[in-house]
């Protein structure tokens, strides 16, 4: 009876334990699953206010040796979406500023600027100069206040030239 | 010895009835489509980009016992740049079983259930993503999985 006995409870307790097992898994926790994709491309938006115009109001050179523009500071909101390096708002002049055949240099016109990443520069007809710079995307205010230099030197007319802003990204 | 073979036997029984007894109380869930879009877009026109609507296919079986779904998402990544799973939202339908609106969470978040009740057959519920569409997300294709997650006690 005992090694046969022993077999045997043996048997029986293994079939047992399979049964509950079996019975375990009908209470089954099931998953489903879903993937989002999201593409984020690189972009930029430029947006320049009050206004496209700049005036310079005749001033006395000896008072006012440097001539702001009428309609005060340009705020510029710059928008960029970059995936690495470095977006970068620039600015060229067309020209010297002229009037007929007489010309002041674009030199005399410079800039100071607020706002996160602006910088202030001297303008220039011949390479793009830097106005603000970011190395993260992002939605970016600043103010840009342009002067004039004043001289005695200059003729009689209404002078004017064109500022090309360009926004980039990698 | 025919004591032995007795108590085996009703063992065995037992054990025969049980899984049975359990055999119909089930639970299964799917969702179509599998994989998704959230739409492009300037972000100061579109604050917020909404995917299309994703459908939950559930099954409870035995009973009468509950149900719930849960739902829970990865971050969305793309290389090293990451958004949130919280800048997700979602809304679902149909009430009451499913809860309205919620924010993504990597944790299971509750979206759907009965207490003690299932309906039969084969139900169906909707969810929509919809994701804060923002001028700091570096540029770059991003990707996340939700889970949705059925259970019953």
């Amino acid at each position: 009876m005992g090694a046969g006995f022993k077999q045997l409870t043996r048997c029986g307790w293994l079939l047992v334990a399979v049964l509950m097992a079996a019975a375990a898994d009908t209470r089954a926790q099931t998953v489903a699953t879903a993937t989002g994709t999201f593409v984020v491309a690189a972009q930029s938006k430029l947006t320049i206010l009050p206004s496209t115009t700049l005036t310079f109001p005749n001033a006395d050179p000896d008072t006012v040796p440097n001539i702001q523009a009428s309609e005060g500071p340009t705020a510029i909101t710059a928008s960029v979406r970059i995936p690495s390096g470095q977006g970068i708002l620039t600015v060229l002049a067309a020209d010297d500023l002229r009037s007929g055949m007489d010309t002041i240099l674009v030199s005399a016109l410079k800039w100071t600027a607020t706002g996160t990443g602006f910088t202030g520069g001297t303008m220039s007809k011949s390479v793009a100069q830097t106005v603000a710079a970011w190395n993260t995307s992002g939605s970016y205010t600043g103010t840009v206040t342009f002067t004039l230099s004043n001289s005695w030197t200059y003729a009689i007319g209404s002078y004017g030239t064109t500022l090309t802003y360009t926004l980039s990204t990698p | 010895m025919k004591l032995v073979t007795a108590v085996l036997a009703a063992l065995v029984l037992v054990g025969a009835l049980a899984p049975e007894a359990r055999a119909q109380q089930g639970a299964n869930i799917s969702v179509a489509p599998t994989a998704f879009s959230y739409p492009s877009g300037d972000p100061d026109t579109t604050p917020i980009v909404t995917g299309p609507q994703l459908t939950i296919s559930y099954k409870v079986t035995g009973g009468p016992i509950g149900w719930t779904i849960t739902v829970q998402g990865t971050n969305l990544t793309s290389g090293p740049d990451t958004i949130p799973a919280s800048n997700v939202t979602w809304t679902a339908t149909p009430q009451p079983y499913f809860v309205a609106s919620g924010t993504l969470s990597t944790t299971a978040q509750y979206l759907a259930g009965e207490l003690n009740h299932h309906a039969a057959g084969t139900q169906y519920g909707y969810v929509t993503f919809s994701l804060k569409n923002l001028w700091t997300y570096n540029a770059g294709t991003y990707t996340h999985t939700i889970t949705f997650t059925i259970s019953i006690p």
